[in-house]
């Protein structure tokens, strides 16, 4: 069963991400989160922190690729329309001036997993091809 | 102004003076008060401005400068952070320095407060040193959830900072606001209080100045009044102090005056009527009126005491004449000296100088002609009275001669009426007797009464016989009536002329003629009797039966005797009479001898007048004193 399930994630991986290539990337959420979809304008508003709650009233914890990381910059330009320097000028704008703080950034993929594995109000993302826990459960981007 | 409110005004006591001053006074009290008011207020609104100028006012200015470098440094670090040179945040720290300056300076700002200041001081401190630590971090390049923390941390202290600056800006522009808002209002009390006290000063100073007006016209008005009714000399004023003010000492001054002239005239008012015992005590060594006045009542006093000495007769008086217009005192000395003039003649007379010579000083002068008149009428009746008693003393003489004749004669008469008494009581003696024999008469008549029973013929003639003893009896009867009236007569005369002698012996003539008349009257009447006695004895036997004759001839008989009895009454009558007469005489006799010697005595007093009357000298036998005669010219 848990075969069949890993199986079928990875199919439905490898179907969003065949068409940009190796460098694909997957939502990740804790498994406790009842969560399974999210549409892309919801994800880009969780990851500019103007959505901070999920929908049954949980706080959201935002978790970033480093700065260098492959997938940052393809979730970046996928999911925010933005590169990454523009949204770290963006948070950096933000922090000084007092709007807002930017997101967690974890340096490895690892790290991220480890996260939101611990953390049951988190979201991250991952490349399509990582290894993923059963305490982390992806959710589906919808367009 | 109610009389309520003049009561009140009244109890308060308050002079002119007092009243006067009492406007500028409330003037200047209304002035300082506004003064005061004004200064105060304004002192206290400068001190709002002031506050707001020196100390909300920079106040928001520093929190404004303070966001401004807040930004910069934001920048500053923002800059490193993008540059990712470390270099920068040196410029951030002096822009830190710069802001932590900024805040010490803000201490000193008078409204500060500094504890928030010290707050934020902190809050900025603990934030910079974050921020810079941070920034350093993202210079770095370093990741994780500390940074993540350490971002969140740095984003809430900002909040905190911004929040508190704001917090600071708006309660200053509140601070700034409440104050304006007071200075504006304090503005318009401050306006309003001074408009209140003006308006209230205004009306008091009007009312009190209508007050003092009307308190000094009404009570002037008054004193006015009451001064004409003085001038006018009316002191029966009634003055009444109605207030306490100097018209009050006014009034009570001139209640005093009243007083003090009343109490004169009443004193002037005793003096007028002549009660001079009135005490005039001076009210002061300045009492003019009242000096002059005691020593007024003095002098008057000594007038009196004089008037009265002399009154009393006292004539050795000294009247001292003050000056030449001490009427009074001439007056009284001119009046002493007359007095002792008159005193002096009436001595001279008195020493029988009937002749002094004395000159009345006026016609009115009663008392001077008086004694002219006296000494005159004194010469006259002096000069008379020589004469009379020259005629006296002659006439006395001549009394006394007469008297003793008299004397005389009245003896001659008294003898002459003792010998009139003597044949009386004879007459006297034989009616007595007849009157018996009447008794007899009517015994025998009744012894012929039985006669008569015997014989009626006899009794006729005894009848007829009676008649002739009625008709004698009648004549009888009559005799004694006028010897009645003559005695009458004869006790008239001898009562009305005593010293007529002579007129007594006329009527004892009659009385005894009367006498012999009833003698023979009573002798024809023995001879009737005897007559009819032998007639009747005659007719003892012839007459029995006349009885009714006999009883009418017994009834005559009783009243011939009756008839007797009163003549020898009416005798016994003239005979008292004779007897009175005689006292009479003889007290004629005896006031004879008294007068003769009375007359004698007299003739004796006569000689003494003519030696009194001698005294009086009338002028020609005494000369006149000649003090007497140049005083008697004077006035």
């Amino acid at each position: 069963m848990r075969k069949l399930f890993t199986f079928a994630i990875c199919l439905a991986a490898l179907v969003g991400a065949a068409p940009a290539g190796a460098q694909q990337y997957r939502v990740i959420v804790n498994a406790q989160n009842t969560t399974t979809t999210l549409s892309k304008e919801d994800l880009a508003r969780v990851y500019l922190k103007k959505m901070s709650t999920w929908k049954n009233g949980a706080a959201v914890t935002v978790v970033d690729q480093g700065p260098k990381s492959p997938v940052r910059a393809v979730f970046s330009m996928a999911v925010l329309g933005r590169d990454v320097p523009t949204m770290k000028n963006y948070w950096q704008q933000s922090l000084f001036s007092g709007r807002g703080v930017p997101p967690l950034e974890q340096p490895t993929e690892a790290q991220v997993v480890a996260f939101v594995a611990a953390n049951p109000g988190a979201i991250g993302y991952v490349s399509g091809d990582a290894q993923l826990p059963e305490s982390v459960k992806t959710v589906t981007v919808t367009q | 102004m109610s009389s309520a409110r003049q009561d009140a005004i009244r109890r308060l006591g308050l002079s002119f003076r007092q009243k006067i001053l009492l406007l500028p006074g409330l003037a200047a009290v209304a002035l300082l008060l506004t003064l005061i008011l004004t200064i105060s207020l304004g002192s206290t609104n400068e001190k709002r401005l002031r506050a707001i100028r020196d100390g909300y006012y920079p106040s928001v200015q520093l929190s404004r400068s303070l966001q401004e470098d807040l930004s910069k440094l934001q920048r500053q670090l923002l800059d490193a952070a993008s540059a990712r040179d470390s270099d920068q945040l040196a410029i951030a720290d002096s822009l830190r320095q710069a802001i932590t300056t900024s805040l010490e300076r803000a201490k000193a700002n008078p409204v500060a407060r500094v504890t928030s200041l010290d707050s934020i001081a902190k809050a900025f401190d603990s934030y910079y040193i974050l921020a810079r630590r941070t920034t350093h971090s993202m210079i770095k390049g370093e990741m994780g959830e500390q940074l993540a923390q350490a971002q969140g941390r740095m984003y809430e202290q900002f909040t905190a900072i911004g929040a508190a600056l704001d917090a600071g800006t708006k309660h200053d522009v509140a601070e700034i606001d409440a104050a304006f808002a007071a200075a504006v209002s304090q503005q318009k009390r401050t306006r309003d209080t001074v408009m209140l006290i003006a308006i209230g000063a205004i009306l008091a100073l009007g009312a009190l100045a209508w007050y003092a007006v009307t308190s000094l016209t009404a009570p002037m008005a008054y004193a006015v009044h009451v001064a004409d009714r003085l001038a006018e000399g009316d002191v029966s004023v009634a003055i009444e102090a109605r207030s306490d003010d100097e018209i009050g000492r006014l009034m009570r001054s001139l209640g005093r005056m009243v007083e003090y002239l009343r109490a004169m005239a009443a004193t002037a008012g005793s003096i007028s009527r002549g009660d001079v015992s009135a005490t005039v005590t001076p009210r002061s060594k300045h009492d003019a009126f009242g000096t002059a006045f005691a020593d007024m009542v003095d002098s008057l006093r000594e007038m009196v005491r004089i008037s009265e000495r002399v009154a009393q007769g006292d004539l050795d008086v000294s009247v001292d004449v003050r000056g030449a217009d001490d009427a009074i005192g001439r007056a009284l000395s001119g009046m002493t000296q007359y007095l002792r003039e008159m005193a002096a003649v009436a001595t001279q007379i008195g020493e029988g100088n009937v002749s002094v010579k004395v000159t009345p000083r006026s016609r009115a002068d009663a008392f001077g002609r008086s004694f002219v008149a006296m000494s005159q009428r004194l010469i006259e009746v002096t000069t008379s009275l020589r004469a009379s008693a020259q005629a006296i003393s002659a006439a006395a003489s001549q009394v006394a001669g007469s008297a003793q004749q008299l004397s005389g004669g009245t003896r001659d008469e008294s003898a002459a009426i003792q010998t009139t008494i003597a044949h009386l009581e004879r007459v006297n003696t034989l009616v007595s007797r007849n009157a018996k024999h009447g008794e007899e008469m009517k015994r025998i008549a009744e012894l012929g009464s039985r006669s008569i029973e015997e014989s009626s013929g006899a009794m006729r003639e005894t009848t007829a016989m009676m008649r002739d003893i009625l008709e004698r009896i009648a004549i009888m009867d009559e005799i004694a009536n006028e010897t009645n009236v003559l005695s009458l007569n004869a006790l008239i005369e001898a009562a009305r002329a005593g010293d007529h002698g002579r007129g007594f012996s006329v009527v004892a003539t009659e009385v005894r003629e009367l006498a012999m008349r009833s003698q023979q009257a009573a002798e024809g009447i023995r001879a009737l009797a005897s007559k009819s006695q032998r007639v009747t004895t005659k007719s003892e036997t012839l007459v029995v039966g006349l009885l009714e004759s006999n009883k009418q001839t017994t009834e005559i008989v009783q009243q011939v005797s009756s008839a007797s009895i009163d003549q020898a009454e009416g005798i016994a009558t003239v005979n008292e009479a004779m007897k009175q007469v005689d006292g009479v005489t003889e007290r004629n006799a005896t006031a004879a001898e008294d007068l003769a010697a009375t007359a004698q005595e007299m003739a004796a007093q006569a000689e003494a007048l003519q030696d009194l009357v001698q005294f009086f000298r009338v002028g020609d036998d005494a000369a006149q004193p000649a003090a007497l005669a140049a005083t008697g010219t004077d006035g």
